[in-house]
């Protein structure tokens, strides 16, 4: 009790430290100066990162720089100014100081990378370097400026319309930004626009105006998920229907929907699950090799219909074989087990070529030629023109892909909500605990383990048709491994992290082609990186977050009240 | 004033040396591709001529790894058995938070088992590279796989098991390639073999073949 009680007093008491007189002219002296510096070149080299070189034309980058400028010009005028209303509800100053830290490093990597690719600091024009100085001073005003008392923002209302706009709004911004990003062929422009996003993005969540847009998405949940799914239905339009980047993004969907399969299994029951890619793998080869291909060594070629539901229900069984051992071993050994049938499946379907085994897989060779998927009379190799924008064939896959993601999302989503999905939390938190209190632990394992493997091997067989073959080397070791970082980078038991996850380890190999050399170093260091100081992920459940903040109490407090609140409204 | 703007100066200028020296050095390395297979140093006693011992030809550097095996295991038995910080290391496995309470750095302890296990690693590295005379940096996954396998195999936390493990497992993976009738015996399939062992060991008998404590699996 006296917890709560010291809590109560510190939230009536304002906060002591005064703000240095200085912060707030100079926060508005570095806008001042990013604005400025922006207006002029950057670099001497008109061929560095999309042309920086001419005056009173902002270039991408440069407007990137202008955004960020703009935004912490509103924080400014909250702290003091004429929206002072706005103040008592955004923590400007948590705010600013993200946004002052993020842009001084945005600009110092504009500088070096100006530097490295035109040799020398030589080039860098003064604009650079007067924005790099605005930048400089807007992060100092930001760590001048004194923390606020602010108001609970659950009670931040707006009208009904307004809320809905500003969903429609954000996500806009996020279409806006994706497509932006995805255009970039440059590999410093992607570095420099994803620090950009990752700036904007801290500070909307430091400042509270996330919280914010937390209460209306869940005031207006449908609305959210229509406007979320109708943003990433409308993707492919903003790329000019590029195949390029559709591939990618395909790509990023498959890797998607087997993450939130696995999620099942990791997020929600806690069971390792280290060769979850062979359910995949099932998927993708039972759709294989019952296609029209000619390398096809089954003769029987069912609609596709019933190859998705066989490729499904195969990887399923195979989930329930590996789920079996489960009754016996957990935790480091169940790992271990899972890794040694990922493996497994590799071998055999190496092996399955008619010298090892019976001619099954192709071996090494794998099933190439794959013939492109045709549903109730449309071929999805063809491209067609919808409002003038020419869409291929990635952009056909993708829209499938999209719709499997969201069967997936539902999934996941009604499983998480139900019996069996507080049954399996159960098991993750306490086993002994959950078995005492009547829980069946043996069939909600392989339950999970079924439905996870089921998932994947849905998505394994539109991989199989959307890349055209399949090979054993697809499904090694590594790519467990990799969707295993994603749901633990992301966030586990979560779908918004998981979505994330998947797609900046997909996304950004694929992105930055010097950047794939060094990827598993590069990813290696990420996670130690984020177990050290981030254990619960990107987007953490709160209820996780607290497994890894013990000592939280404001934290544990919050939880109590959500619970309660939640409670309440139903 | 002068003075910070003089030093700003000349770390500007220093930088910009520095870059261009470093541009110059870099590109003229040439570095080696680390896909590449590198062939393993051969050092004579070891990797010499073949032995003939009652008709029966034996590689040196079989002998060098089962002599290093029967060293090693020797001396990590002593390890853990009689020195102060093998038995921490027997205290922490069984209760970290009660050796903590008697007074053992289980820091340190976890520590030191890891660098030892590196060292063993590193020694079956070098027989390993000894006998294939060809070393790849992707060489190792797959050997630690089976080196979990012959541990499991053998029962976690003891040595002896350890090796028994080690020697039934590569014992049945030739046997398999030898006895198992068909198209499925070929040696392209024993890996597979030691991981169905795997799996059956550990559904049937987790604690492994020797292992009489029960292990509190996790």
């Amino acid at each position: 009790m006296s917890d709560v009680k010291t809590a109560e007093t510190a939230a009536e008491a304002p906060v002591t430290k005064p703000a240095k007189p200085i912060a707030w002219p100079l926060g508005l002296a570095g806008v001042a100066l990013v604005i400025a510096g922006s207006f002029l070149s950057w670099s001497y080299n008109g061929q560095i990162l999309n042309d920086l070189s001419i005056n009173f034309y902002p270039g991408g980058l440069q407007i990137l720089a202008i955004i960020i400028a703009l935004l912490s010009l509103v924080l400014l005028l909250a702290e003091k100014g004429p929206l002072t209303k706005l103040g008592s509800w955004l923590d400007a100053t948590l705010g600013l100081r993200a946004l002052g830290t993020g842009l001084a490093l945005y600009m110092a990597l504009v500088l070096v990378a100006i530097t490295v690719q035109a040799h020398g600091l030589i080039n860098v024009n003064p604009g650079g370097y007067v924005t790099t100085v605005g930048a400089v001073l807007l992060a100092v005003s930001g760590w001048m400026s004194p923390l606020r008392q602010l108001r609970d923002m659950s009670q931040a209302r707006l009208p009904a319309w307004m809320e809905i706009l500003t969903i429609g709004v954000l996500m806009a911004a996020l279409l806006f930004m994706a497509a932006y990003a995805l255009g970039l062929s440059d590999a410093w422009s992607f570095v420099l626009c994803l620090l950009f996003i990752a700036t904007a993005a801290t500070a909307l969540f430091r400042s509270g105006a996330m919280t914010f847009v937390g209460h209306v998405g869940q005031r207006h949940r449908k609305v959210l998920t229509l406007g979320a799914f109708v943003a990433a239905f409308l993707f492919p339009f903003t790329q000019n229907g590029s195949d390029a980047n559709m591939s990618i993004a395909g790509s990023v969907l498959v890797f998607s929907a087997t993450a939130i399969g696995l999620n099942i299994v990791v997020g929600l029951a806690g069971l390792l699950d280290l060769g979850y890619i062979a359910f995949l793998g099932s998927g993708a080869y039972v759709a294989a090799t019952l296609s029209t291909s000619a390398f096809a060594t089954i003769g029987w070629k069912p609609p596709f219909l019933l190859v998705v539901l066989l490729g499904a229900c195969v990887a399923a069984v195979l989930g329930l074989i590996i789920g079996s051992p489960t009754l016996r071993v957990s935790g480091d050994y169940l790992a271990i087990v899972t890794l040694g049938f990922g493996e497994i499946f590799r071998f055999s379907m190496f092996n399955l070529d008619g010298n090892n085994g019976p001619n099954l897989t192709n071996g090494p060779n794998g099933i190439p030629g794959i013939p492109d998927l045709e549903l109730f009379g449309f071929n999805f190799g063809s491209g067609h023109t919808i409002a003038g924008i020419e869409l291929g064939r990635f952009s056909n896959y993708y829209f499938l892909l999209l719709i499997l993601v969201g069967g997936v999302v539902l999934a996941f989503s009604r499983l998480n909500d139900s019996r069996i999905g507080r049954g399996w939390v159960a098991i993750r938190e306490d086993e002994k605990a959950a078995e005492a209190m009547g829980v069946n632990v043996f069939g909600l394992k392989l339950l999970a383990f079924a439905i996870g493997a089921f998932l994947a091997g849905l998505a394994g067989t539109i991989k199989a048709h959307q890349d055209g073959a399949v090979s054993p080397d697809q499904y090694i070791f590594l790519e467990s491994a990799f969707l295993l970082a994603a749901i633990v980078l992301g966030g586990m038991g979560t779908i918004a992290g998981v979505l994330l996850g998947a797609t900046i380890l997909k996304l950004l190999p694929e992105k930055l082609r010097f950047f794939s050399e060094y990827r598993l170093l590069l990813f290696g260091l990420l996670l130690v990186l984020m177990m050290r100081f981030r254990p619960e992920g990107l987007v953490a459940s709160k209820r996780r977050q607290l497994e890894f903040h013990e000592e939280d109490e404001a934290l544990a407090v919050e939880i109590e009240e959500e619970r309660l609140a939640v409670g309440e409204a139903k | 004033m002068r003075s910070v703007a003089a030093a700003a100066l000349g770390g500007a200028v220093v930088a910009e040396l520095g870059w261009v020296i470093f541009k110059a050095l870099i590109t003229k390395v040439e570095w080696p591709s680390a896909k590449l297979r590198i062939p393993f140093p051969q050092i004579d006693v070891v990797t010499g001529k073949a032995l003939q011992v009652g008709g029966v030809t034996i590689q040196r550097s079989a002998i060098f790894t089962v002599a290093a095996l029967a060293v090693c295991a020797v001396l990590l038995w002593f390890f853990i058995n009689r020195t102060r910080i093998g038995r921490g290391m027997q205290a922490v496995s069984q209760d970290p938070d009660t050796a903590r309470l008697m007074g053992i750095n289980v820091d340190r302890i976890i520590v030191v088992a890891f660098a030892l296990g590196a060292v063993l690693a590193a020694i079956a590295g070098v027989s390993q590279g000894l006998q294939n005379t060809n070393i790849e940096f992707r060489m190792g996954f797959l050997a630690g796989l089976k080196a979990f396998t012959a541990a499991v195999l053998g029962g976690i936390g003891n040595i002896y098991g350890a090796v028994v493990g080690g020697l039934v497992l590569g014992v049945v993976e030739a046997m398999a390639t030898q006895y198992i009738p068909g198209q499925f015996g070929g040696s392209t399939w024993k890996d597979v073999w030691a991981f169905v062992i795997l799996i059956l060991v550990l559904v049937f008998r987790p604690q492994g073949l020797l292992g009489a404590r029960v292990v509190d699996r996790a």
